[in-house]
């Protein structure tokens, strides 16, 4: 209840405005049909109106409904708890349907336009037609203001969930020899990646005890100090745990980078290939006696 | 707290190391008192490696950390290797995240692990008249020790 005060305190809107748009309503709400054909003639302007309805009338008709409901609690005006839901509501089906931000904002403010048209062509049956059309406005934004925070936390929570199920499926670590695990290393490597390759990796290294770490850089962007310092990290997480990383798939370029830069790698072991770090891992386990070297 | 009641630490010899179990907590008092127990057990037994089991804490900080290698530098002045065994992944973390400096430290996950590593046991090596064991294990064990015997000696690198 204090935050509907609050933003109702913010976006300027009080007593007397809800009483004007109450007002407003008994002529309005009569010709709330007619307004919602226009909106509908104005949207079929636009890709959007043919991406949602152009193969669905039955799905304009529902929608149509919704919108007359919509006006209809428009001008009611009770701005309490279920309202601010219901536009809530409106803002996570947007949302989840997709459609473009251009067209719900240009949608209601073609709706503002039409509605304040109104008001002017029929001034004599207002008693103060500005002001009334001033409240309107205001209510107007409000309900889309209301509408888009939600449509963008839906966004937000999208993003969010699509980054991390990127993040999970781009950092496999895995053994592939007793004592050895392997990571195939892609794309950016920034602070918060190498804590996920860091707790993956530590986790793997107790759970297989494993003696050497192969991360293979060769799917790594591009290399620079702020990239090395991150895979340092990694390698002092690693040595911690008494495990050794070796990072294969250094390229010539690479190579020249960090003499250059002057990254001092101190004792961490780097080779070219996969493959001969994978021998180098071999070693260190004993493994190659194994294996007919 | 008062000074007398510091809690004690236990060192246990083997072979040319001390093990140092060092418990739940790094306090200033435990660290004051570890430091000296470590020095003194070099001091009286000639230590090449101080092992110490962290597997314990719950929780280090960067300053617990320097402490830690600060005593183990005092430790290589007097000729021998501190070994840090059973760090938990979540202190490792971060300790890295505040950029510690690890050079020189040898650290193990595993106390075996350690111990195989500083040559002080042989886990190549079964003890197949041990009675613990079953005579299908001798069997096997008998088995690995003849391949690793017919390979040519490698060096670990």
């Amino acid at each position: 209840m204090k935050q509907i005060i609050e933003i109702l305190d913010k976006f300027e809107i009080n007593k007397e405005d809800v009483q004007r748009i109450r007002d407003a309503g008994k002529i309005l709400k009569l010709e709330i049909d007619e307004h919602i054909s226009g909106f509908y003639v104005w949207l079929a302007k636009h890709e959007a109106y043919k991406v949602f309805f152009a193969n669905n009338p039955k799905r304009l008709d529902r929608v149509v409904d919704l919108q007359k409901t919509h006006w209809m609690q428009f001008f009611d005006a009770e701005l309490n708890e279920a309202w601010f839901a219901s536009r809530k509501h409106v803002g996570a089906v947007h949302a989840h349907i997709d459609l473009p931000n251009d067209i719900y904002f240009a949608g209601m403010s073609m709706s503002g336009e039409s509605l304040v048209n109104r008001i002017r062509n029929s001034k004599d049956k207002f008693t103060d037609a500005d002001k009334t059309a001033n409240s309107i406005i205001k209510l107007v934004f409000l309900d889309s203001f209301i509408v888009i925070e939600e449509i963008s936390r839906i966004q937000k929570e999208k993003i969010a969930a699509s980054s991390k199920a990127l993040v999970e499926m781009s950092t496999p670590v895995t053994p592939i020899w007793e004592g050895i695990l392997l990571l195939p290393l892609l794309g950016i490597v920034d602070s918060t990646r190498t804590q996920d390759i860091m707790s993956k990796t530590l986790s793997q290294i107790a759970a297989t005890r494993a003696k050497v770490f192969v991360m293979d850089i060769s799917g790594v962007g591009s290399m620079d100090t702020a990239v090395a310092n991150q895979l340092i990290r990694i390698t002092k997480a690693t040595q911690l745990m008494g495990c050794e990383t070796i990072i294969s798939g250094v390229s010539p370029s690479i190579a020249r980078t960090i003499v250059e830069l002057g990254i001092n790698i101190g004792e961490i072991r780097t080779t070219a290939t996969l493959r001969d770090s994978f021998e180098l891992a071999l070693k260190v386990v004993g493994a190659d006696r194994h294996i007919g070297k | 707290m008062s000074e007398e009641t510091v809690l004690k630490l236990a060192a246990t010899q083997l072979k040319h190391s001390t093990i140092i179990n060092i418990g739940n907590e790094l306090s200033d008092a435990m660290l004051a008192n570890l430091r000296d127990l470590i020095l003194s057990q070099i001091n009286e037994y000639h230590n090449k490696y101080v092992i110490l089991i962290l597997s314990g804490l719950k929780f280090m900080d960067s300053d617990e950390y320097s402490s830690l290698l600060q005593i183990s530098k005092m430790a290589e002045i007097l000729g021998a290797k501190t070994v840090f065994v059973g760090l938990n992944p979540g202190i490792i973390m971060h300790l890295i995240n505040q950029d510690i400096d690890i050079q020189g430290i040898k650290s193990y996950h595993i106390f075996n692990d350690a111990l195989e590593a500083l040559g002080i046991i042989d886990n190549s090596k079964e003890d197949n008249n041990s009675e613990l064991l079953t005579s299908e294990d001798k069997e096997n064990n008998t088995e690995i020790q003849a391949n690793i015997d017919h390979q040519p000696f490698l060096e670990k690198s």
